[in-house]
């Protein structure tokens, strides 16, 4: 039990129950994801629609509750306590998410908002209007802003209340769940700077969930790729980027749009993913991404690989780097694509039919 | 007739309500299109992309917005001194539009084959079947497989990328001569913006249709289109082809995009542009960017640049010459 980690996440599965017309079952959405986030550590947790990030996240903070696992708080076992024990808990771990415009009550004012916060706090009522005007000021507003309301503000200026309200609990971590996204790309920028800053004066953590890969280039320490409810690849971003170890974080990589002719000279032919991202519980064996990887092997379809670990440190779970052309922690980058198969073909004839193109066939 | 560009955007000049008062909010913008050619449009939210966009389209609101001057020709004739019943004969026919989010242009209560299938009708006067047989045609031109199954569903039984193709589809389906793409992948993964993209960039080769793509996505403009127009506070402060666009900006805004712009392998800068963009009825006197631009002199105050042709392009920056801006070749 390590007290230097704000997030341990051991092993963690998750599932929804489903009614269905006879009985009703569980649907796992995430399984045995292992995520831990130190002090003053940013992780990003990157994937697309339907990978579990966001589920994650919420189970972080027992928001959800996991199937099993473990899940600690800076070195405290919380999976089990009730709502009543973590009540005096939830105030270190701050969730913000993309649409401020949702998370903040209209009808309080900027001051409101962020007293309701100091409220759960021990600082005494008097001391107040002065916090919430030092929390303006950090997050880059003014203090003649507290006595206005969410709809005065653009979204930037919502996401800087947002994040004023979260230091109010002076947390040890803050979600933030696509927190940037919606916003124009300088405001997006502005924003990352201010994170940045208030990483390095309080010593907050991060765990910084996006689909915006490029975007978490510039500020993560470290990266876990989701796919399908799993974790399939996790190292430093410079590792993770220029030598991805998994088909997955390839094929996103070769999708990333390129301002710069040159970079996308040099970004090489991308990999087209034929059909959807399995429905969740449709794989029960083998990788969850062989359905659509163009480097599928028969043993991949027998059991989900073990995590390989690089000399970088780098943990990707594919069978690449143990059988088949045996990389041992070399990038997939250097894989020749094998032939490109018709889009249109391959949508429609899935290699395997049992995770097969998701919402088409329902 | 050849020789009349596809469409022609000129001085078009259009006011908001806002505050209680008509605010102007696109003043003078001229942007033209060629034939075939795909044009990207770009600029912070409040810029007049998407006003531009929806007064070519015939689509502004009648309660708040109004157009006080320019013209739209298309094919040579003005849209905006035709009468909506003659614009019809445009509109989803010669002139198409996707917008950001399909899952509200689609109808939930119709299936994508009757959807499909009413444009055709109204405008090509196809009977049911021969419309169903080109409804299914269209969704295997897009990319979506088994198209004759699809056509009996409904928009929720799609993912947000196969509702896309669908809404491409359907501004397809009277082979347009202009599509206009609004924002089409910012809801999308970035594999299934990819793929679209991809769509556009080929649908518009095999039919020669022309693409104005409106994206504030610098890297998704890169990839589709070979002409920009950059807009800020309702003018076009840069206009030339993307590769020079990218390579060597002229205008400080167009820098500071470029400069907020994320990049997969070269993390050292990550730069923007102070402050935010300047709403409707507030726009600042002389160059509109000045508050925030970090090259702004004296002069910029005081007096309102003209767009004029510098180094291959268009340009409205006083002090064009004498900056040195960072491009990404």
């Amino acid at each position: 039990m390590n007290s230097e980690l704000v997030l341990d996440m051991e092993q963690v599965s998750i599932s929804y129950p489903v009614k269905g017309p006879v009985r009703s079952k569980r649907l796992r959405v995430v399984s045995d994801l292992d995520l831990t986030v130190a002090r003053h550590e940013t992780v990003a947790l990157v994937g697309e629609s339907g990978s579990g990030k966001s589920t994650t996240a919420r189970a972080a903070l027992r928001l959800l509750d996991s199937e099993t696992g473990r899940i600690s708080w800076a070195g405290v076992d919380v999976t089990q306590l009730s709502e009543r024990q973590l009540r005096p808990l939830r105030s270190r771990a701050q969730m913000i998410f993309q649409d401020p415009y949702s998370s903040l009550n209209p009808a309080m004012t900027v001051f409101q908002l962020i007293a309701e916060a100091l409220g759960q706090t021990s600082l005494p009522r008097t001391e107040w209007r002065g916090r919430v005007q030092q929390l303006l000021e950090d997050v880059g507003l003014s203090s003649g802003h507290a006595d206005r309301y969410p709809y005065e503000f653009s979204g930037g200026q919502r996401q800087r209340v947002a994040i004023a309200r979260a230091l109010a609990f002076e947390p040890d971590l803050i979600i933030c769940d696509e927190a940037v996204s919606a916003l124009d790309v300088s405001t997006q920028n502005q924003i990352m700077a201010l994170l940045a800053r208030l990483r390095e004066e309080h010593g907050i953590a991060y765990l910084f969930i996006s689909h915006d890969l490029a975007l978490v280039r510039h500020l993560a320490h470290r990266v876990l790729v989701m796919y399908a409810g799993r974790v399939v690849e996790s190292g430093a971003p410079k590792d993770i980027f220029t030598s991805p170890r998994h088909p997955y974080t390839r094929a996103l990589l070769s999708a990333v749009p390129q301002v710069s002719a040159r970079s996308r000279q040099e970004r090489g032919a991308r990999i087209e993913l034929p059909g959807d991202v399995p429905r969740p519980g449709s794989v029960t064996r083998g990788c969850v991404f062989r359905s659509r990887c163009p480097w599928a092997m028969p043993i991949c379809a027998e059991e989900m690989p073990e995590p390989f670990i690089t000399d970088e440190q780098t943990m990707a779970k594919c069978y690449l780097h143990t059988v088949g052309p045996k990389l041992q922690g070399g990038s997939v980058s250097s894989l020749p694509i094998p032939t490109v198969r018709d889009r249109a073909a391959g949508e429609s004839t899935s290699v395997t039919p049992e995770p097969s193109s998701g919402t088409l066939r329902r | 007739m050849s020789d009349v560009p596809l469409l022609e955007i000129v001085d078009l000049t259009i006011d908001v309500a806002a505050e209680g008062r008509w605010r102007r909010a696109v003043d003078g913008v001229s942007v033209t299109v060629a034939r075939q050619e795909i044009r990207g449009l770009v600029g912070e939210s409040g810029s007049g992309k998407t006003l531009t966009a929806l007064a070519v389209m015939g689509l502004l609101s009648k309660t708040s917005t109004r157009v006080v001057g320019g013209q739209i020709r298309f094919n040579g004739v003005d849209l905006l001194s035709q009468s909506p019943r003659e614009l019809r004969r445009f509109q989803g026919a010669q002139l198409a539009m996707v917008f950001q989010e399909p899952m509200s242009s689609l109808n939930p209560a119709f299936t994508v084959g009757d959807q499909i299938s009413e444009v055709l009708r109204h405008h090509e006067g196809m009977s049911k079947g021969a419309a169903r047989t080109r409804a299914a045609a269209l969704l295997n031109d897009v990319g979506i497989p088994e198209p004759t199954r699809q056509l009996d569903r409904y928009p929720h039984e799609f993912s947000g990328g196969m509702r896309q193709r669908v809404m491409i589809a359907i501004a397809l389906a009277c082979k347009p001569q202009l599509l206009i793409a609004d924002e089409p992948t910012t809801a999308l993964d970035v594999t299934v913006q990819a793929q679209i993209l991809d769509l556009i960039r080929g649908l518009s080769a095999e039919y020669g249709m022309a693409v104005l793509f409106i994206s504030h996505d610098l890297g998704a403009v890169a990839e589709l289109c070979s002409e920009v127009t950059v807009l800020y506070a309702g003018e076009v402060v840069e206009s030339g082809t993307a590769p020079l666009l990218f390579s060597t900006p002229k205008h400080p805004y167009t820098g500071g995009l470029l400069a907020s712009v994320h990049s997969l392998d070269d993390t050292s800068r990550l730069g923007w542009i102070e402050g935010r963009p300047p709403q409707p009825g507030h726009f600042p006197v002389g160059c509109r960017f000045h508050p925030r631009c970090v090259f702004a002199s004296a002069k910029c105050v005081d007096s309102r640049p003209e767009l004029r042709a510098l180094d291959g392009r268009q340009v409205r920056c006083l002090r064009a010459e004498e900056i040195e801006l960072e491009g990404r070749p």
